[in-house]
């Protein structure tokens, strides 16, 4: 069978079920009675279950299988919810994301250890479960093992039948073991008996329900008149054996099984991401043909022209709109994983948290989506292994003993906005300038005019760590120089606030979207380079200054201040014989300014950004991507944070 | 077994890709120039929507810039991260089916850079690239 066309939709789903039991896990370990809780992680192991064993993915279906039995006794009150229990259970969906990511990368879930975390699974079910007292009988979903599974597809392969039966001996009965023993009998006359629960209906112990799977060659009409032939059977029922049980169906005829509600149905499709690419490069064709047509309307002069070319601006205008939507997705998605990783690190650093998430719903566009998550979880860490104090030292302090870290997000004009906070120890002021002097970054006297922002930024130079011992959490080197590289390489920033003795908060900014960008192109000799809007302040015809020449550093008078001034054409090294260098961009971060010399404003365009590739990521200076202009040709779009380091 | 090869020229040398690697042949078209140390990279062009990068195989190789004419092609090679790397060759003539036991393997004194084997036909001599190096960028 040829699942590829499946698989896809396995790998999405899969991903859903296992954030689904680490959420609902997570939520358990805060209230271990809560049956629904309970319910919600049997539901997504189950319907794994199933899908694992229609996909053929044996290994994860027989962990899942595993784990149902263990959530089954945690369900029917057999087993209670322990912190053994939890972290074998955390370590099975360690397991399952392991097995899905080899899936993803081999198309196979070979290879990945499950005895060990099998092993505890099962080992749980001894821990106050009576082996005697459970109910022998179970619902008619019983958890059938995976050898189970592929006998019963061979034998279907061979063309027979396979059924589940389920019968039910009259509970006015004397002996219901010899009416189960009967049945068990007159099954293995009608075919192979593949597996039956439980095990041996004619033990004493036989309460009256027996369930089993059988092949044979009769159907099931003549399986169901033998079956009722027996004296003192109540019910039986005669269903052909699911080799992926429907999660729904399934979970519903369980015994004791709380009503799910139905799923609210959203109105939304799944699209494929390739496809909303394809579709953005498609835009951008327009947008570089609709940027000629202006050019065309304009020389031309014609009236009707210039209407029709107008229209199609301001269609072109709700279009990109459109699309930008279409391409956000929430910040959950990157949140998600948070939950369990802070719950993991806190142990692991005998901290006591409580880990709160605002704002997931806010969405971003998915290019970002997927390219902030490590810095985040980066910061996160940070806060975790030094922004947050061990219990004792906050009981000391006169602190709660439990602190606090938080994710929150926000729109705020053209920006998401991600804080981290935590109500840790915060940072201390004169311990990030004794080690910046200490590494020569920074001057004594100099240091006592730095505002605190100027301050906790050395935090994001390469190498700095105030922490003092290297832990295996965070403060390994490469640290927050790099998020602060991520994050900028995005367009975004982020800045430091804290306050010793109250806490820490990161904040990061973050562009909507970095695939469509207001730019100004500019000319360099021969060469067009698009310099994005957001960042320019000024333009201005360009005037030497006599007195900025000569000096180490060229510095430009603008508005009374001295900011360093820059030629693009050094820069970016362009060839040219007669530097016009006729116009002068002043371009800010944050607050400080930087004068950037070109030859001519050509105007300004809405570009689409195309990354450069990972062929040269990372090895041309100052150049943050391209875009394609009218004409076809490929310009470059200038990195503004290049002229502020 | 045989393997089909796209047969390109450098200088006067006769290299070969096999067509598994080559994603499509194009005419020289406009390249920008990016500003880079690395002196064989000539820069990005526009191929149907997307940036790719160019290089200069004859400067790539060790020998001299590929000169524009109207024979000058790019070959757009697949890397291995499903991107595309545009390749500027003198020319690029035909494909053959080369049986694998014709290849032999270059040896060092061949002197010949980023070549693995070496094919004869009738009377000519080809060289077949060994893509990845040719694609890898020196440190």
């Amino acid at each position: 069978m040829d699942n590829s066309e499946y698989l896809q939709l396995f790998i999405e789903e899969t991903e859903e079920h296992l954030q689904s039991i680490s959420d609902h896990l997570l939520k358990l370990e805060n209230s271990p009675a809560d049956l629904d809780t309970i319910h919600e992680i049997f539901r997504s192991a189950h319907t794994l279950k199933g899908m694992a064993g229609a996909m053929h993915y044996e290994n994860m279906a027989h962990l899942t299988h595993e784990m149902e039995s263990r959530l089954d006794d945690l369900r029917s009150g057999r087993l209670t919810v322990t912190e053994q229990v939890l972290d074998v259970l955390f370590s099975a969906q360690d397991v399952l994301s392991e097995q899905l990511k080899r899936i993803l990368e081999s198309g196979s879930d070979d290879g990945i250890e499950t005895t060990e975390v099998i092993q505890r699974i099962r080992s749980l079910g001894s821990v106050g479960a009576d082996q005697t007292t459970s109910p022998v009988s179970r619902a008619k979903d019983a958890p059938w093992g995976r050898d189970v599974f592929s006998s019963a597809r061979q034998a279907m392969q061979s063309d027979k039948f396979v059924y589940d039966i389920s019968v039910e001996v009259d509970k006015a009965s004397a002996m219901p073991s010899v009416r189960g023993f009967m049945v068990k009998q007159l099954c293995e006359t009608l075919g192979e008996v593949l597996a039956m629960d439980p095990e041996d209906p004619s033990s004493d112990q036989f309460q009256g329900t027996l369930h089993l799977v059988l092949a044979t060659e009769k159907d099931a009409s003549e399986v169901l008149a033998a079956a009722k032939s027996i004296s003192e059977i109540a019910q039986v029922e005669v269903q052909s054996f699911d080799l992926a049980p429907a999660p729904e169906t399934r979970a519903n005829t369980s015994q004791n099984a709380p009503q799910v509600s139905a799923p609210v149905q959203s109105k939304s499709v799944r699209v494929d991401v390739t496809r909303l690419d394809l579709l953005m490069n498609l835009y951008s064709e327009f947008l570089t043909d609709k940027t000629q047509l202006e050019q065309l309307a304009e020389t031309r002069q014609d009236k009707e022209l210039t209407e029709v070319v107008q229209h199609l601006s301001r269609v072109g205008a709700d279009l990109q709109e459109v699309i930008m939507k279409i391409r956000m997705v929430p910040l959950e998605t990157v949140f998600n994983r948070f939950p369990r990783m802070i719950r993991d690190l806190a142990k692991s650093l005998d901290k006591k948290v409580d880990f709160s998430v605002f704002g997931a719903e806010t969405e971003i566009d998915r290019v970002l989506s997927d390219e902030i998550a490590d810095p985040l979880i980066h910061i996160l860490r940070n806060s975790m292994d030094h922004g947050l104090e061990h219990p004792d030292a906050r009981i000391a302090s006169g602190k709660p003993e439990v602190g606090t870290v938080s994710v929150r997000a926000y729109h705020a004009g053209n920006h998401v906005y991600i804080e981290i906070r935590d109500d840790g120890a915060g940072i201390r002021r004169d311990k990030i300038i004794a080690k910046a002097t200490s590494v020569g970054l920074i001057t004594p006297d100099r240091a006592a005019l730095l505002s605190d922002e100027e301050v906790f930024d050395f935090l994001f130079h390469s190498g700095f760590s105030t922490a003092d011992k290297v832990t295996d959490i965070s403060g390994r080197g490469v640290g927050l120089d790099a998020v602060k590289t991520k994050i900028e390489s995005l367009s975004g920033s982020v800045t430091v606030q804290s306050v010793v003795g109250e806490g820490t908060t990161f904040i990061i900014r973050l562009p909507l979207t970095v695939s469509i960008l207001s730019a100004m192109l500019v000319r360099v000799g021969d060469e067009s380079f698009a310099l994005p809007v957001g960042s320019i302040v000024h333009m201005d015809k360009f005037i030497e200054q006599p007195s900025m020449g000569g000096q180490l550093r060229k510095m430009w008078d603008f508005r009374g201040a001295l900011i360093p001034l820059v030629h693009l054409r050094e820069v970016l090294s362009v060839a040219d014989d007669a530097p016009k260098d006729a116009f002068i961009a002043v371009l800010s971060k944050g607050d400080k300014l930087s004068a950037l010399v070109v030859d001519e404003f050509i105007g300004q365009y809405e570009i689409v950004l195309k990354p450069l590739g990972k062929y040269l990521s990372g090895r041309i200076h100052a150049i943050s991507g391209a875009t394609i202009l009218g004409d076809g040709q490929v310009a470059l779009i200038v990195d503004p944070n290049a002229f502020f380091s | 077994m045989m393997t089909k090869y796209v047969v390109f020229r450098v200088q006067n040398q006769e290299y070969c890709l096999s067509i598994a690697h080559v994603q499509s042949i194009e005419p020289m078209q406009s390249v920008t120039r990016v500003p880079t140390d690395i002196n064989y990279v000539r820069g990005v062009t526009n191929l149907r929507g997307t940036v790719i990068p160019v290089i200069d195989l004859g400067l790539r190789l060790g020998i001299d810039a590929v000169q524009t004419t109207l024979e000058t092609r790019i070959i757009v090679l697949s890397t291995k991260d499903d991107a595309a790397v545009g390749m500027i060759v003198d020319a690029a003539q035909t494909v053959i089916d080369l049986e694998d036991d014709m290849l032999q393997p270059a040896l060092d004194s061949d002197e010949v850079a980023f070549t693995k084997y070496l094919v004869k036909v009738e009377d000519r001599v080809l060289y077949i690239l060994d893509s990845e190096r040719v694609m890898s960028i020196d440190a």
